[in-house]
């Protein structure tokens, strides 16, 4: 469905991505492991259209999509819950709802804003609140809901637990389970809460410094001792 | 012994003027002639501070130009009403033209300097200041300046409106009606579409509005268009009142900008509030002695300055105004 060859790219002098190739097949959990700085996110950035590769390409659904701006990619199916969530917040739950799904009709949408909400009730209730008072769990249940107002076929997810109570972690993970079985939604998840991630992913690669290092599947990544010592710590 | 009778003359002036100047009470009808007129006034400050809104909360350039880009388009429009075009048409010429102006001002030469250094925009719109000045002078300057500007064929400059309680002309109660009609319009627009909606999210997200599908570079470009017809709008109704000089525009942006900046600097709500303040203030400045201070029509300018500062320091971020906050 996704498929990355050889990106590079860089952020002014500094390079952050070196060559790197991925695949994410259809319905698949992937995860993307790494430290901090590893280019995780600059790839999601990459796929999303935020940052253009210098050179590689990117292919969604046979069709390539590395040249496109991000405002053109979105409706081709690829929704990016971006770090940091970047919500709009001084704008209400419903706003941000409603420009999840800008790129399509209204009259879907409308529709749309109730499967959110029966996925995460506690934002109906704060429907009318502005998203900058929401509590840290809510404005990512916010961000997810805000991604799957355009309806994706792929959808980017960076750092879903960061800095979230484990209770509300693992709510938020179950949610994205049920989304990708349910819906069939794929889902390339970016990750440093890796046995996590691996709890629910399929497929996995690890990046160290813009490298893909080691790819292999969750299983094997779970036993594979590098990952173990490196992010798991045991 | 000339000079003695000339000091004299000096000490004397204001202190006839405070002996003419009556408290409000002892005539309501006219205090509040001057309140609503100060209204209308301040309408027109309104308008253009919100001009300066519309651009500066979506990108943060403060468009010194904004009075400048009005005073060309007006001149045009003069120039189309001594060719005998109806009003309303060239009412609707003057600002799609300033829409133009807006949008090709936008493209050519803010973009190239958005996301650069804070000075660059404030140097570049300054130079914006300078062309629209030097080109109205150059094309209309020639002939006889001031030129008069009609007022809208609803409400005569010179004709009295008698609201019951306050008497003022009929181009003030037309000001205040299309500055109300304009400030509805962009509530609608803002707040009821989807349009406005993403012309929102883009002044507070861009990243984030990219990703949503929004074309970023054309909601900015939607603003600056926005924030030109408005400004326009503002030269079109101030022109009647001030008559069209090369100076009109500076008389008012020096109080829209005041306004603005007592508004908050990023609330369209703020904008028209500032300059209804800026304009009430300064139209009972002149008309009224506080105590033995009587400030007259002269220093009606510094008074309602002095009341922005005075609000600035009691509320920082002007009356409406979040972003400062958010800075810290």
């Amino acid at each position: 469905m996704l498929k990355v060859s050889e990106i590079s790219a860089s952020y002014g002098p500094i390079q952050a991505l070196r060559e790197v190739s991925l695949e994410v097949g259809e319905g698949q959990i992937v995860a993307l492991l790494g430290a901090n700085g590893a280019g995780k996110s600059s790839t999601l950035r990459a796929i999303s259209g935020l940052l253009r590769p210098s050179s590689g390409s990117i292919e969604f659904m046979g069709e390539p999509i590395h040249r496109r701006p991000a405002e053109s990619i979105v409706s081709m199916g690829i929704s990016h819950v971006p770090e940091g969530r970047e919500l709009f917040s001084e704008l209400t739950v419903l706003e941000n709802l409603q420009l999840g799904g800008y790129s399509r009709r209204r009259a879907a949408v409308r529709l749309d804003i109730e499967r959110i909400f029966g996925y995460f009730p506690i934002l109906a209730e704060r429907r009318k609140q502005p998203a900058g008072s929401l509590s840290g769990g809510e404005q990512q249940m916010l961000a997810i809901g805000r991604g799957l107002m355009a309806r994706p076929r792929l959808l980017l997810l960076d750092e879903p637990s960061l800095g979230l109570a484990p209770l509300v972690v693992r709510e938020i993970f179950r949610i994205i389970q049920t989304i990708n079985r349910e819906e069939n939604t794929t889902i390339l998840l970016v990750e440093q809460n890796v046995g996590l991630a691996l709890s629910i992913a399929q497929y996995g690669y690890v990046l160290e410094t813009g490298n893909i290092v080691i790819e292999a599947t969750a299983e094997e990544l779970k036993r594979d001792e590098t990952v173990r010592r490196s992010y798991l710590g045991y | 012994m000339e000079s003695l009778g000339q000091i004299t003359t000096v000490l004397t002036a204001p202190t006839a003027a405070f002996l003419a100047a009556q408290p409000p009470w002892e005539n309501p009808d006219l205090f509040f002639s001057q309140i609503v007129a100060g209204m209308a006034t301040g309408s027109i400050y309104g308008l253009v501070a919100l001009g300066v809104v519309l651009i500066y909360r979506s990108t943060d350039v403060i468009n010194f130009a904004q009075g400048e880009m009005a005073l060309f388009v007006t001149f045009v429009g003069w120039s189309l009403i001594q060719a005998d075009v109806n009003y309303w048409i060239v009412f609707v010429l003057v600002l799609a033209l300033a829409g133009a102006i807006g949008a090709l001002v936008e493209r050519t030469v803010i973009r190239p300097v958005e996301g650069g250094p804070v000075l660059n925009p404030v140097i570049v719109t300054l130079g914006l200041f300078v062309i629209f000045n030097s080109l109205t002078a150059f094309i209309w300057a020639q002939g006889q300046l001031p030129k008069g500007f009609p007022a809208t064929p609803l409400g005569s400059q010179l004709e009295v409106a008698d609201l019951g309680f306050a008497r003022i002309t009929q181009h003030q109660l037309m000001v205040l009606i299309i500055a109300v009609a304009v400030m509805l319009a962009l509530y609608l627009l803002f707040n009821h579409t989807k349009l406005g909606l993403a012309m929102r999210a883009t002044a507070q997200n861009p990243v984030a509005s990219r990703l949503m599908g929004i074309n970023v570079g054309q909601m900015l470009m939607l603003g600056w268009v926005l924030s030109a017809m408005v400004g326009a709008v503002g030269g079109i109704l101030v022109a009647p009142i001030l008559f069209l000089d090369l100076v009109t525009m500076l008389r008012v942006i020096l109080f829209a900008f005041a306004a603005a900046v007592l508004g908050g600097l990023d609330s369209p709500p703020g904008a028209m509030v500032g300059g209804l303040i800026i304009g009430v203030v300064q139209n009972v400045a002149s008309t009224y002695s506080f105590g033995p201070v009587f400030f007259g029509p002269e220093l009606s300018l510094p008074v309602a300055l002095l009341v922005l500062v005075l609000i600035l320091l009691v509320r920082p971020t002007g009356l409406f105004g979040r972003r400062a906050v958010r800075r810290v």
